[in-house]
């Protein structure tokens, strides 16, 4: 049994963090979470069949009186440090594109918390079940920060001068607010059948906002009357929507179970506004645009199906395995659906103390817009669609607090790669446009050709993310 | 009376013991009536299940709810049962897992050997019945060891067990310990039953370097020629940049292999490569459709040791895909990869004869049938194989292939029909006045393209290049300066039909002295192979003539003398190759060797007129040491694609396809290099040894190698050893030495270069076979003053003069194996290194790594034995490094015009790789 001192220590460690998800990248459809349940999570996501943990029945309402308990309380924190590198393509000598050399690079930590509780009642080879849950199911948060500069003084070792900063701040979770039914009937003790609803009230209260802003000492090298316009967009809106799940979890002898849900695609309604304001430079007007967003917001559908296998090891061992499809294709038709692998073991190291240890393979899209002009002259909005694949290796082990009371901890490594549009076109920075000279006020090389990449030398950007998961499960 | 009590007492002890509660056998409502609480009666129950069957009643204490109180209460009532193991599968299984682990950690470039080695672990062959190339195809089994085993048998001896096995005058110790897990000898350890094997792997494999060069390399250098035509700086003018190789990319596998004991066998192995979309799409990115079967590797065959109506017999009858292998490789060993100093002894070995193949071999697979009839006299295979193989095409500038009539002229089509050139003028009739046709391809030759691409969608990303190269002119402008040649040659999937027939026939007089003559015709139904030579060559490949002169000194030859099937002097429509193999032992000694020759311009049934290979060894081995001695000559024009013989290099290494990636037509031409199979053209002798002194005093594998390359005459010695030496079990010493020394007659040309390896490493075996392990590795290099490896660092140009430059490396490195328990391994490692324009490698858990200039890397991989027949290993990988190219650009002036355009000098340039792998294996 713990001390004190360390049982409040594990309730700081459960308060102060949380689950998060992460980039500037994903703002369509949001960062899915990669577990609710840390011990899920530590092996890898997998657990579509869970009779372990309370938090269970969260990924599938079957596994709701699957549980060996009876009623069980659940609350997950969860932290994740995101940390996003943008690179430029970069060419040798030879010209030939070589690699990217890195030009921003924003780390951000975001936090989040869960919790669920259930319980059951058993009537002959009937067992019924009850479940309430409260959590995030997509993260729209992100920060970004980017500092345009010279290369002024780089020769001499000093800093080069701040011409301007840029930046991105998104926030905003989708939660899910929901009770999931469940009834099971067991043909023996190790044989059951299950079957489980649930329905969730979803809502999310997204705030977006990027801005560009010149730095005092650029104002101080335009003439007087000069101005560098300044660029602040600002979106501001709400989901929401309810969402239905329907799962099955068999058990099929003491060795193998098996899961499955399906969520049927999810219609949202999505209102807010837009709004866009560049000021007025040289014989430019002022650019002020609103939006009045209101229209649905599709999220896709998912099937997952997965099995937990209980083998005789000399180290108690589960082995948990799940395949996912989500159809991306039916919230937007030029995307396909896509399939995510899950898979993580557990192995009672000593002492009952587990070592866990996953995988997974999750795809997800990042759409880029690009206005630019059609054969025939006409403005037109381009989407590029890029399916990217963020691989995440997992581990973590678990402490038995009390009779009833177990901390769950996991972690997770995750990155991708992939090419992106420039955030910010580099032509805004042409003070040119803005003093009517014919060379540069802000920029020391005249040599500088201060353009908007296009595909042609697209951004590579790295991410990688590290989620740190703590559950506390009550089970009676 | 006293009988009537006793056995009143009798059946009173037999109903108290029968009222016990049978810990291994109970169930849970039974274990339920014991006092005891009913979670307690579960904990037993699923510790029975879950962990292991009871041993004794301590095992109880063993459980964290059973107290000593409880168990003290438990003891008079009930009883464990003696639990013993008896399905045999799973018997087997247990003896032999810790081989599959080194089988399945050894498999490195998945040639599908380890499968095969495997089966004969799980269900062995019977010592006594086997033969010659059953025992030599086993890993560390030497033909001296073949022929002790076969010759006790002949005098009717029958080897009974393992103790037997051992007595066996002349079988070395080596050859008896790696045997005996292979064979049995009264009786089968497993009936023959259904067995399975479904394997799964999924890898976010990254490319090589060279790979990851080759797709960098731009269509259109801005500086091209002496025209600084202005081209701007556009990612997609390059494979890499064009079809977005950024993203983390899966490479996935999936096998299932079936068998009924030895005798019949069938699988199905599919392999999606980085940079596809993977199984479980019906198209790939670009929107193809792909035929999962068509893409995947199957066979079905039967195998019987000992057919019942011909005594001592074997057969083997294989459809689907399958490896032929004979001799030393050099006429027939097919497989796409090319592995160094491929000895056939040892560890390095070669399967001989007919096997199925479910590897990733992929270009060289051979698809048909093939049959195997072997006794101790006698043996003849014969093999058929009908598959679309990918090439190197010649392309006009919309794609199509460049078609090639019988008389040697490339045909073209427009509106009028088809028609050649003759004298820049269009002829649509030949002199005879009949109709121009040509039904052929014209192909450069075999090639396995690293990119997976199906025709249509390279053709797509070709016609962006070649608009770059070549683009339309604009309005108002009649043609555009500058233009470039469009590209001429590219790799096309299945763009070659070969119908492959051929035979092995082998006699053996006596014991391990055999015979064998092997052939294989090639037929070539829809294409004609056409390499020109020298002259015509270079602007076939080479974009500008301004690179001519430079290249000059590369040694090309090798490609100029890729095989054709039309020449000046002939054109036919296959390509054959024969050979003889012969092999014998006397004593301990075993002399083998293969003669093999590809049909060119002389006769074909006329030895020696034509190209030709040739491989002698000898093989000395004593209780704690061998000798081997191997001569190789293989000429330049030997080309052929099915040969895997022992080389230092794999063939088209050195050449303007390694070395001058940049100055090709097309940078895709370098896969003829980057997944080559063959070996080098080569002339030399090789030596290796291996001598344990004693317990304390190991001299590990140590050769001298001594050989001519003979595309361009450079000469070189190799020398290689390695000593260990273990004053206590717990720790060892470990030192190596590697020396090479290049050399070329012409020293006023490239000179010498001459490279230095030191390595020392200290082992320590910890407890639970737990290892640690520092080593420190130091490199030196004296060679020419080459621009791209030894550029001066300090900014400026790099006009310095220089005689000879000698560069150091150097790396540094932990590797640590802990074991959890015998179903969970952990094993890591961390290296440092800089390389100075000196290439380091490392051996991975199971795969080799080459590094480039600088960088750190480390890996972890968890071996997990989730039960006793499904196994599951992970693996991540982080490599952080430097290229060369970058530390040059470091280091010299940040202010050079030619970077003039870009924003800013940006020190942090490296790469950061992570790679993950997961592969899960459960036999069933």
């Amino acid at each position: 049994m713990l001390s004190n001192k360390s049982l409040i220590l594990i309730a700081l460690l459960v308060i102060f963090t949380s689950l998060g998800a992460f980039s500037i990248t994903d703002n369509y459809f949001g960062s899915r979470y990669p577990a609710f349940d840390a011990r899920s999570m530590a092996m890898g996501g997998a657990g579509v069949f869970n009779d372990m943990r309370p938090a269970g029945f969260v990924q599938n309402p079957a596994n709701l009186t699957a549980q060996k308990s009876f009623a069980g309380l659940h609350f997950t924190s969860m932290i994740n440090r995101a940390e996003d590198t943008r690179m430029i393509p970069l060419y040798n000598s030879f010209d030939n594109y070589i690699d990217d050399a890195v030009y921003a690079s924003n780390i951000n930590a975001f936090t989040q918390f869960a919790g669920a509780g259930f319980a059951t009642i058993g009537l002959a080879d009937l067992r019924f079940g009850v479940g309430a849950y409260h959590l995030p199911v997509l993260s729209f948060d992100g920060i970004y920060t980017e500092e345009i500069r010279n290369n002024r003084n780089t020769d001499d070792d000093g800093y080069p001068e701040k011409i301007a900063q840029n930046d991105i701040k998104h926030e905003g979770s989708l939660y899910k607010t929901g009770m999931a039914l469940s009834m099971a009937y067991g043909l023996s003790e190790y044989v059951d059948f299950n079957l489980g609803i649930d329905f969730g009230m979803m809502n999310a209260d997204v705030k977006q906002e990027t801005t560009i802003r010149w730095s005092d000492w650029s104002l101080q090298q335009v003439a007087d009357g000069v101005v560098l316009p300044e660029y602040t967009r600002t979106a501001d809106w709400d989901l929401e929507g309810d969402q239905l799940k329907l799962g099955a979890a068999f058990r099929v002898g003491p060795r193998f179970g098996i899961g499955m849900t399906y969520i049927p695609e999810t219609t949202l309604t999505r209102k807010g506004t837009d709004f866009s304001y560049r000021e007025a430079y040289r014989n430019t007007p002022m650019d002020s645009t609103w939006v009045s967003l209101d229209s649905d917001y599709e999220l896709p559908s998912e099937l997952r199906v997965g099995f937990t296998y209980y083998p005789r090891n000399i180290m108690r061992t589960v082995f948990s395995m799940d395949l996912e499809m989500v159809d991306y294709s039916k919230s937007m038709d030029f995307l396909d659906p896509v399939y995510n692998f899950y898979a993580g073991v557990e192995h009672h190291v000593v002492n009952r103390i587990p070592l866990r240890l996953g995988f997974q393979a999750v795809n997800g899209y990042h759409i880029d817009m690009e206005n630019t002009i059609d054969g025939d002259g006409n403005d037109i909005t381009l989407y590029t669609a890029n399916k990217i694949l963020s691989p995440m290796i997992t581990g973590g082990s678990s402490v038995q607090i009390a009779k009833n009371i177990v901390l769950d901890l996991g972690f997770g490594y995750a990155w991708r790669e992939y090419e992106a549009l420039d955030l910010f076109g580099d032509a805004y920075y042409n003070d040119k446009i803005y003093t009517g000279s014919n060379s540069y006020t802000l920029w020391p090389n005249q040599y500088i050709n201060l353009q908007n990449r296009g595909w042609e030398n697209p951004d590579k950007v790295k991410e990688n993310f590290i989620t740190l998961n703590a559950g506390l499960s009550f089970s009676w | 009376m006293k009988k009537l009590f006793l056995m009143l007492f009798a059946l009173w002890c037999i109903g108290f013991l029968a009222a016990k509660v049978d810990l291994n056998t109970a169930s849970l409502q039974e274990l339920k009536q014991l006092p005891i609480t009913e979670a307690q009666a579960r904990d037993i129950y699923e510790y029975r299940i879950f962990v292991k069957i009871f041993d004794s009643i301590f095992d109880l204490r063993e459980i964290p709810s059973i107290d000593q109180r409880t168990l003290d209460s438990l003891r008079p009532l009930v009883v464990v049962s003696i639990y013993t193991e008896t399905d045999e599968v799973s018997i087997r299984r247990q003896e032999i897992r810790d081989f599959i682990e080194r089988l399945d950690s050894n498999e490195g470039a998945s040639e599908g050997m380890a499968d095969i080695w495997q089966d004969y672990l799980m269900t062995p062959q019977n010592v006594n019945r086997m033969h010659f190339d059953d025992f030599i195809s086993l890993p560390n089994v030497s033909a001296v060891d073949a022929v002790a085993i076969l010759k006790r048998v002949a005098r009717g001896d029958t080897i009974s067990d393992t103790r037997d096995l051992r007595n066996t005058p002349g079988l070395s110790y080596y050859g008896y310990t790696n045997l005996r897990n292979y064979v049995y000898y009264r009786e089968a350890p497993v009936k023959n039953r259904i067995m399975m094997d479904a394997q799964m792997q999924y890898y976010t494999r990254l490319y090589e370097e060279g790979q990851y060069d080759m797709l960098h390399e731009a269509f259109v250098p801005k500086s091209f020629g002496n025209n600084w035509v202005n081209v701007p700086h556009d990612k997609r003018n390059s494979y890499w940049g064009y079809f977005n190789i950024d993203q983390v990319q899966p490479d996935m596998m999936f096998k299932l292999r079936m068998r009924y004991g030895n005798n019949l066998k069938a699988g199905i192995m599919h392999h999606s490569p980085k940079a596809n979309s993977g199984l479980l799409f019906s198209s790939d990115d670009y929107g193809t459709d792909r035929d999962i079967i068509a893409n995947s590797k199957y066979y079905a065959g039967y195998e019987n040791t000992n057919l019942p109506w011909l005594d001592n017999t074997a057969l083997k009858l294989y459809l689907g895909h399958y490896r032929a292998t004979y001799g030393e490789g050099l006429v027939m060993e097919n497989t796409d990869f090319y592995s160094a100093r491929k000895t056939g002894f040892g560890f390095s070995k070669r399967i001989m004869g007919i096997t199925p193949d479910l590897s990733r071999t992929q270009q060289y697979a051979l698809r048909g049938a093939a049959i195997e009839i072997k006794n101790p006299r006698f043996g003849v295979s014969f093999f058929v194989s009908d598959d679309e193989k990918d090439a190197l095409a010649y392309i006009n500038p919309d794609g199509s292939y460049v078609m090639r009539d019988d008389f040697g002229n490339d045909v073209f089509t427009d509106e009028n029909g088809q028609y050649f050139i003759e004298n820049n003028v269009r002829r649509y009739t030949y002199d005879d006045g009949s109709d121009v046709f040509a039904d052929k391809r014209k192909l450069f030759g075999y090639v396995n393209p690293t990119l997976p691409y199906d025709n249509d969608t390279m053709m797509e990303a070709e016609a962006i290049f070649n608009d770059v190269l070549n683009p339309t002119p604009g309005p108002g402008q009649s043609y555009v300066p500058f233009a470039m040649p469009y590209i001429n040659l590219a790799t096309r999937k299945d763009a070659m039909r070969e119908k492959l027939w051929g035979t092995h026939l082998q006699v053996s007089p006596f014991i391990g002295t055999r015979l064998g003559f092997t052939t294989y015709t090639a037929l070539y139904d829809n294409a004609h192979l056409v390499v020109p030579s020298y002259n015509e060559l270079l602007p076939l490949v080479i974009r500008d003539s301004y690179y001519y002169t430079k290249l000059q000194k590369t040694l090309n030859s090798e490609v100029s003398n890729m095989y054709s099937t039309q020449t000046d002097s002939y054109s036919r429509d296959y390509r054959r190759v024969i050979g003889f193999d012969a092999g014998t032992v006397i004593g301990n000694t075993s002399i083998q060797g293969e003669y093999a020759e590809l049909s060119v311009d002389g006769e074909d049934h006329k030895l020696g007129d034509d190209p030709k290979a040739y491989l002698v060894s000898a093989h000395t081995q004593f209780e704690n040491l061998y000798f081997l001695t191997l001569f190789r000559n293989y000429d330049v024009d030997f080309e052929n694609p099915y040969s895997n013989s022992f080389s230092e290099h794999e063939r088209f290494d050195d050449t303007i396809l390694e070395k001058n990636i940049y100055a090709l037509t097309n940078p895709s031409i370098s896969d003829i290099f980057q997944n080559s199979n063959q070996s080098q053209p080569e002339r030399g002798v090789y030596f290796e040894t291996r001598y344990k002194f004693n317990n304390y005093f190991t001299v590990g594998r140590s050769y001298l190698d001594l050989w001519e390359r003979l595309s361009d005459g450079r000469r070189t010695a190799r020398f290689q050893s390695e000593l260990e030496f273990r004053p206590l079990y717990q720790l060892g010493l470990r030192l190596r030495y590697k020396n090479q020394v290049n050399r070329y007659d012409d020293l006023a040309d490239r000179g010498v270069s001459k490279t230095n390896e030191y390595t020392i490493a200290v082992r320590t075996f910890l407890s639970n076979r737990n290892f640690l392990e520092l080593e420190y590795r130091y490199n030196t290099v004296l060679s020419p003053p080459y621009t791209s490896l030894t550029n001066p660092a300090e900014p400026g140009n790099n006009s310095h003069a220089a005689a000879m430059t000698l560069m150091t490396g150097d790396y540094i490195g932990v590797n640590y194996t802990h074991n959890f328990s015998s179903s969970l391994k952990m094993q890591g490692s961390f290296i440092y290194w800089y390389g100075h324009g000196i290439s380091h490698w490392d051996w991975e858990d199971m795969e080799i790594d080459f590094m480039g200039e600088k960088g750190a890397k480390a890996w972890v991989a968890f071996s997990s034995r989730i039960s006793n027949n499904m196994y599951m290993n992970l693996k991540f990988r982080n490599k952080t490094y430097q290229d060369r190219e970058l530390r040059i650009r470091q280091n010299n002036d940040p202010n050079h015009s030619n970077l003039s355009d870009q924003l800013t000098y940006f020190d942090r340039v490296e790469r950061s790789e992570n790679a993950i792998r997961l592969s899960l294996d459960y036999r069933f």
